[in-house]
């Protein structure tokens, strides 16, 4: 609970100092933060509001995509090292490649609607899910291992009371750790010939000069990244409080 | 109810071959308990490994009775940190689809049993050492094993808690008539928990003698006079098998 109190009083805090640094310099790009609130809870039903719902959509979708790709294939590949040995290189090739290089491509192939976001955002996310889950299953150790085995878990059975309870700490960190490129990655490619999303709201407040606007966009950007933070990190404690005893 | 002859396991590593077993042969009566005991690295856990059937390649004829409900101890307990002490011990029977009543049952006798029952909602990492080391042993126990094979159970607990829980699996082995091998390198404990030691050499492992402990079972096995003779053969034996090697 005194972790939810502090961040509100940090925020607070930026809130005040927003607001005293705008109203002493007077400059039209820096509006004070009052303002940008009463614009951000005007625009909440309407385009904000949507625009941002649409955000949040395609990145949710990218999320639960890579996920369930990735995963299984991590957990296979890291239990199996013929498999790995096989296509491991690949992937250690295309890991440090910065996704957002392959926008235009994305877009060429996939149109500029939800499908090339989502897909770019399953990209950024697949890589950071797939290498944590791969090493943490191969690493499994190996007396946990034949003392199950040795219970008669095999198989499935062993899958999912063994390997994956052991890296879903691995997975829900690599999620949370990536959130924040995936939101950005999200916004770029929003900016470009985008009708919808909060990247196209921003640019769209940008070109207008309209920067109470612009901020409340840039308040609703900051409110998802915080949320899917703290989210998956409630999870974490959720799902893994063994590891929090 | 075990027949071993000419048992031999030769690891293979980057280094070159290691041979662990070199030609063990024993047998080990239905109900019996059988001790093994020897200098660490003789290929003790290697031995209830292929037991167990966690290990396929060997040399020799391993004859375990058939259709045998098989229990393995661990040296390092092998608890499932993200399960809780209840849900550890019934892990065995989930995955062999028990009824959930049977499991409920099986569960609960054996957490009451060892005195695991107020601990159920426990995590591993909150337990002691000692309790540990009880849930592996009801883990092996809800299955109704007829062979129950333990790998240094009470090696890292203390001397009075060591002594409690062998004296506790002596109750367990008259109640269930199980068979148990049981590995150690304590001289005492194998002569308080084994009716027959198998006493092996330094690696690779090979059987320099057996005893047999007509008396165990009985809780003043352990202030007998004849209990300290025997310990002092058995300790005069593996000193002169270890001079051999060396020597
Ligand atoms: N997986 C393995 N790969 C290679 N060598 C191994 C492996 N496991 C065991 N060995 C070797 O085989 C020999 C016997 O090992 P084992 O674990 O059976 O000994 P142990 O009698 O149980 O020893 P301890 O009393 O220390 O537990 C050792 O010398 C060890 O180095
Ligand atoms: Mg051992």
């Amino acid at each position: 609970m005194n972790r939810y109190y502090s961040s509100l009083t940090a925020c607070l805090a930026l809130l005040v100092l927003w607001e005293v640094v705008a109203r002493s310099l007077h400059l039209p790009a820096l509006p004070p933060a009052s303002q940008a609130l009463v614009v951000f809870f005007k625009e909440l039903p309407g385009p904000l509001g949507f625009n941002w719902l649409v955000s949040t959509y395609r990145v949710l979708a990218g999320m639960f995509l890579a996920t369930v790709t990735a995963v299984p294939l991590g957990l296979f590949l890291g239990r199996c090292p013929q498999a790995d040995r096989l296509l491991g290189p690949f992937f250690s090739l295309i890991y440090p490649v910065p996704k957002i290089v392959l926008v235009p491509l994305i877009m060429v192939i996939f149109g500029l609607g939800d499908a090339a976001k989502i897909l770019l955002i399953t990209l950024v996310l697949f890589f950071q899910i797939l290498l944590p889950v791969r090493d943490g299953a191969r690493h499994l150790s190996s007396y946990l291992v034949d003392a199950v085995t040795s219970l008669g878990v095999r198989g499935l059975a062993f899958y999912r009371h063994v390997v994956f309870p052991a890296v879903l700490p691995e997975v829900l960190t690599g999620l949370r750790v990536a959130s924040g490129t995936a939101i950005a990655v999200l916004f770029f490619a929003e900016t470009i010939a985008s009708q919808e999303g909060l990247g196209y709201y921003l640019l769209d407040a940008w070109t207008r000069y309209a920067y109470p606007d612009l901020y409340a966009g840039v308040l609703a950007m900051s409110l998802l990244g915080f949320a899917l933070h703290s989210f998956l990190e409630w999870l974490e404690h959720r799902l893994c409080h063994w590891k929090y005893l | 109810m075990i027949l071993i002859e000419n048992l031999k396991v030769t690891y293979r590593t980057a280094a070159g071959p290691v041979e662990a077993l070199a030609g063990v042969s024993f047998a080990v009566e239905r109900g019996e308990s059988c001790a093994v005991i020897g200098p660490s690295g003789c290929g003790k856990s290697t031995l209830l490994y292929v037991l167990a059937g966690l290990k396929q390649d060997f040399e020799g004829k391993v004859e375990v009775a058939g259709r045998t409900q098989i229990a393995l101890i661990l040296q390092h307990f092998g608890l499932l940190p993200w399960k809780n002490v209840w849900e550890n011990v019934a892990l065995g029977l989930k995955v062999r689809r028990l009824p959930p009543q049977e499991v409920e049952r099986r569960v609960s006798f054996w957490l009451k049993n060892l005195g695991l029952y107020e601990l159920r909602y426990l995590y591993p990492a909150q337990l002691s050492g000692g309790q540990c080391q009880r849930v592996a042993i009801a883990r092996a126990l809800v299955l109704q094993p007829d062979l129950l094979l333990m790998d240094e159970p009470f090696s890292s607990l203390d001397a009075l808690t060591r002594e409690a829980l062998q004296e506790t699996l002596l109750e367990i082995w008259q109640e269930t008539r199980c068979t148990i091998v049981l590995v150690t390198h304590s001289i005492e404990e194998a002569v308080f928990l084994g009716q027959k030691v198998v006493l092996l050499s330094p690696r690779p492992g090979r059987v320099v003698a057996v005893y047999t402990h007509p008396l165990v079972g009985d809780k003043s096995w352990r202030h007998h006079p004849d209990f300290h003779l025997a310990c002092t053969r058995i300790r005069q034996e593996l000193s002169r098998a270890g001079e051999a090697k060396t020597g």
